[in-house]
């Protein structure tokens, strides 16, 4: 029966899933991490360096912890959950957009410190010399700021993609895995697994191989198109 | 009050040291040149007065126009200024047409056109190149530029050839020169280079420490303060002189100044133009009467105003004025001495050479 | 004078290696003359083993040390020769497919606890309630990967409330994520373990002829080292005394062996 395609319907329907999940939540966290790795890089603030820790906690923290205080805290009485009865949507939990909440923290360091790291790169004096051009802040922040930074957004943009696609423990907490909501691709290879089906796992696992290394390839082409970008000049 | 940019800053450094802490009134017009040793506070001055930095104690005036005062302060995009950085500081992500066309989107209504900018400049040759492929001249032109486009009522400069090689100076220089004379912007222009100061400034401030040590007309301050760069050790003075003659047969120009007249060199100069001459202390030698058989051409009466020594001890500086200008001559102590020099003393200043920087 | 330093290097680094290795001998050496009995165990059944084990020593056992893990993972470290004298599996499936590959004592193989589904949590009327499947989310654990998850799925099934109720299911991946689902209030209900129960906990236990047995299975390794002593504990778990405590946590007793 598996004969036919490399695929059964199940493990098609998590490819996409899974593809879906990490497109949905790059695009989110490139919006939400620009300026989150700006006010990193300029503030002063005290609150700066606590920030920065929360952020790349995820880094160090097995993704099971996160997931775990995910599933508490989109319960009932969970922060999270009164959010969403609150405002009257479904709750978190075993949904599609529960998993895109958890990636997104889970994602968060692997997209803003390339941001970060760019925008240091890029320093102050370009946005200086635009500001004694009359452009106010965010004229600045998109006509100089972001293009100066386009090899950074390619990172963040790759490696949080990649990130996405790979999470197991956070989804496996929060997930429920329902097919075509929460069951994606990692989740589906741990199944077949369990379950001693290895030959359904080998054609996931070495589907996710095979994606995750065209990635990187495509960060490293991407990368050195940036370097070249880098050398005009600053 | 309206003709003075009036600028009062207070930065402190430490709990005990100052970055900053002046009190100037500087004028509208022409060229100020803010000069001092490396360190002195010039760049935070004039970054004080971009708004590129904050001091938190401080007042802004710009003619009638408040830029600071208080907790009131217009950020750096909303004063019509621009900067030109000491080093290349064109956006790497365009071009040089783009990078002018940058500042032209944003500028005042009634600034200069893109094709007048570009022929004071000469950037055509230019337009399409990316900043990397610009030789460190070429950019500093493009910057330049960039800032006169945005039609600017203040023009700032940090110093914009300190970067480059003598050669890339030489090539820079006439444009800036040529800026200076003919645009009415005022410009506050940051050097440590008395050549500079000296091809292109018309007033002077002398900071040192973060403070103001004396501010005035740059001939003035060429001979109060005795001015010398890092490079250039010798003092010298300053004439602004009109061509009055010109003598075809022997190739010479007849300069008046205020107080007299100099033969120099003819080079191709128009009668009634105006240049300006740099005579370097070590150049002018005196005899108490007039000789009627030296070789310079130049041998003018004058009358010691003061003199003091150098460090070092063997030289001294005498200050001579030749009617209302003046002039330093540098001397021996023993040559004083023997010739038993004093304030006062009327006796004959025999011009070495005479440089005309422009 | 490379090549020198480098094996001088190896040199010390043999001699350290040997000392510590001659250290680590000694401390394990030195404990006891005899290695402790080794008992893997299914995470489901850890609790129950501790007591057991506690009433075993309390009978003048040797104390055996605990090796917990997922019954799948430690199948699998047991296929590639983990240093176990015992396997107390969650399923009948690996104790059967360990002893198919020859890797089990013969006739070892025995059933030492059924488990027991409840519904959670359950008010006064809880079998109406559970038919009438009014739920939003309605735990259990995935069934093709545990017991408990194809126990769940029978009695869903019988009930009728499968296939409709479909896309009410959240499926843990073992009943221990089944357990925290509810627990979080992330599910409104489930199928889980009564050995999961806390007191105070008000759950209903599905009757259990709605379901095949949840048998869980036991056997005593083919490569242990201490095969007396394994088939001593293993008469301990069939004794009396056991059933009692294995029963208190939440199981039910094998019949018919």
């Amino acid at each position: 029966m598996s004969t036919a395609a490399f695929l059964d319907a199940a493990d098609l329907n998590a490819l996409w899933l899974t593809i879906k999940l990490a497109g949905v939540v790059v695009a989110l966290l490139l919006v939400i991490s620009t300026p989150l790795a700006w006010w990193l890089c300029r503030s002063r603030s005290r609150w700066r360096r606590p920030v920065a820790a929360v952020i790349t906690l995820p880094l160090v923290l097995p993704p099971t912890v996160l997931g775990f205080y995910l599933l508490l805290a989109m319960g009932p009485t969970g922060p999270l959950g009164r959010l969403t009865t609150a405002l009257g949507v479904d709750s978190l939990a075993f949904s599609f957009s529960g998993l895109v909440v958890g990636s997104l923290f889970y994602s968060l360091p692997f997209v803003v410190q390339p941001l970060q790291n760019a925008m240091e790169a890029v320093g102050q004096r370009p946005l200086e010399v635009a500001a004694t051009l009359r452009a106010g802040p965010i004229d600045r922040f998109f006509t100089v700021l972001l293009p100066l930074c386009r090899s950074g957004l390619i990172s963040a943009a790759v490696l949080g993609f990649a990130h996405t696609l790979g999470e197991f423990g956070v989804v496996l907490m929060i997930g429920g895995n329902i097919p075509g909501e929460t069951q994606v691709l990692s989740v589906q290879l741990y199944e077949h697994v369990e379950a001693l089906d290895y030959d359904r796992a080998h054609r996931l696992a070495a589907l996710m191989l095979l994606i995750s290394f065209a990635t990187m390839l495509l960060l490293q082409w991407l990368r050195r198109d940036g370097r070249s970008q880098k050398v005009l000049g600053f | 009050m309206s003709e003075h940019i009036h600028a009062r800053f207070c930065l402190p450094f430490s709990k005990s040291d100052f970055q900053l802490d002046v009190d100037l009134r500087l004028p509208r017009q022409g060229v100020t040149a803010i000069f001092g040793p490396s360190g002195s506070g010039k760049t935070t001055l004039l970054r004080c007065i971009a708004g590129l930095q904050h001091s938190p104690v401080g007042e802004l005036y710009f003619g009638g126009d408040c830029w600071q005062r208080g907790r009131h302060r217009v950020p750096c995009h909303r004063r019509p200024i621009a900067y030109v950085f000491q080093e290349a500081s064109l956006f790497p992500h365009l071009n040089v047409a783009q990078n002018l066309r940058y500042a032209l989107r944003r500028a005042a209504a009634d600034g200069p056109s893109l094709a007048e900018v570009c022929e004071l400049l000469a950037l055509d040759a230019l337009m399409e190149r990316r900043p990397d492929r610009l030789s460190g001249g070429e950019r500093q032109r493009v910057a330049i530029a960039r800032a006169l486009l945005i039609a600017p009522r203040l023009l700032l400069m940090d110093e914009p050839l300190s970067g480059l090689d003598p050669a890339r100076k030489a090539e820079i220089l006439p444009f800036l020169e040529q800026l200076c004379r003919q645009s009415n912007i005022p410009i506050l222009y940051v050097s440590h280079s008395v050549d500079e100061v000296c091809r292109l400034a018309d007033h002077l401030v002398v900071m040192n420490d973060g403070r103001v040590i004396d501010q005035g007309p740059l001939e003035k301050m060429l001979i109060d303060r005795h001015l010398s760069s890092d490079s250039d050790s010798d003092v010298s003075a300053l004439l602004r002189a009109e061509v009055e003659e010109i003598d075809t047969q022997w190739q010479l120009a007849r300069l008046a100044f205020d107080g007299g007249h100099l033969w120099v060199r003819s080079n191709g100069e128009s009668i009634g133009s105006e240049l300006r001459l740099r005579i370097r202390a070590q150049d002018i030698s005196i005899t108490l009467s007039a000789p009627s058989d030296s070789s310079i051409l130049n041998i003018l009466p004058s009358s010691i105003v003061a003199i003091s020594d150098e460090p070092g001890g063997a030289m001294q500086l005498l200050q001579l004025a030749i009617g209302n200008s003046q002039l330093l001559a540098r001397l021996t102590r023993r040559s004083v001495h023997q010739l038993g020099l004093r304030v006062g003393m009327p006796v004959y200043a025999q011009l070495k050479s005479v440089a005309i920087i422009r | 004078m490379r090549l020198l330093t480098i094996s001088r290097f190896t040199h010390i680094f043999n001699c350290s290696l040997a000392r510590l290795c001659g250290v680590a001998l000694f401390l394990l050496s030195s404990g006891s003359t005899a290695e402790p009995l080794r008992v893997s165990v299914a995470s489901n059944f850890a609790d129950t083993m501790r007591d057991l084990i506690n009433h075993y020593v309390a009978a003048g056992g040797a104390r055996p040390e605990l090796v917990i893990g997922s019954s799948g993972k430690l199948y699998a470290q047991i296929v590639q020769g983990a240093p176990f004298d015992l396997f107390f599996s969650a399923d009948v499936a690996r104790p059967k497919a360990l002893e198919d590959a020859g890797l089990t004592v013969v006739g070892s193989r025995r059933s030492y606890a059924l488990g027991q589904l409840v519904l959670w949590p359950a008010a006064e009327n809880a079998e109406p309630q559970l038919r009438s499947f009014r739920y939003r989310r309605f735990a259990i654990a995935n069934p093709r990967l545990a017991p408990y998850g194809r126990a769940a799925m029978a009695v869903l099934e019988k009930l009728v409330v499968v296939p409709a109720g479909r896309s009410q299911l959240v499926f843990g991946e073992n009943i221990a994520q089944a357990y925290q689902f509810v627990y979080s209030g992330n599910a409104d209900a489930g199928l889980v373990a009564q050995s999961q129960m806390q007191p105070g906990d008000d759950y209903w236990i599905i009757p259990s002829d709605w379901y095949p047995a949840i048998e869980q299975q036991a056997v005593i390794l083919q490569n242990s080292r201490e095969l007396a002593a394994a088939k001593e504990f293993m008469a301990f778990i069939d004794s009396d005394a056991a059933a009692a405590v294995i029963v208190a946590a939440g199981y039910r007793q094998p019949t018919g062996q």
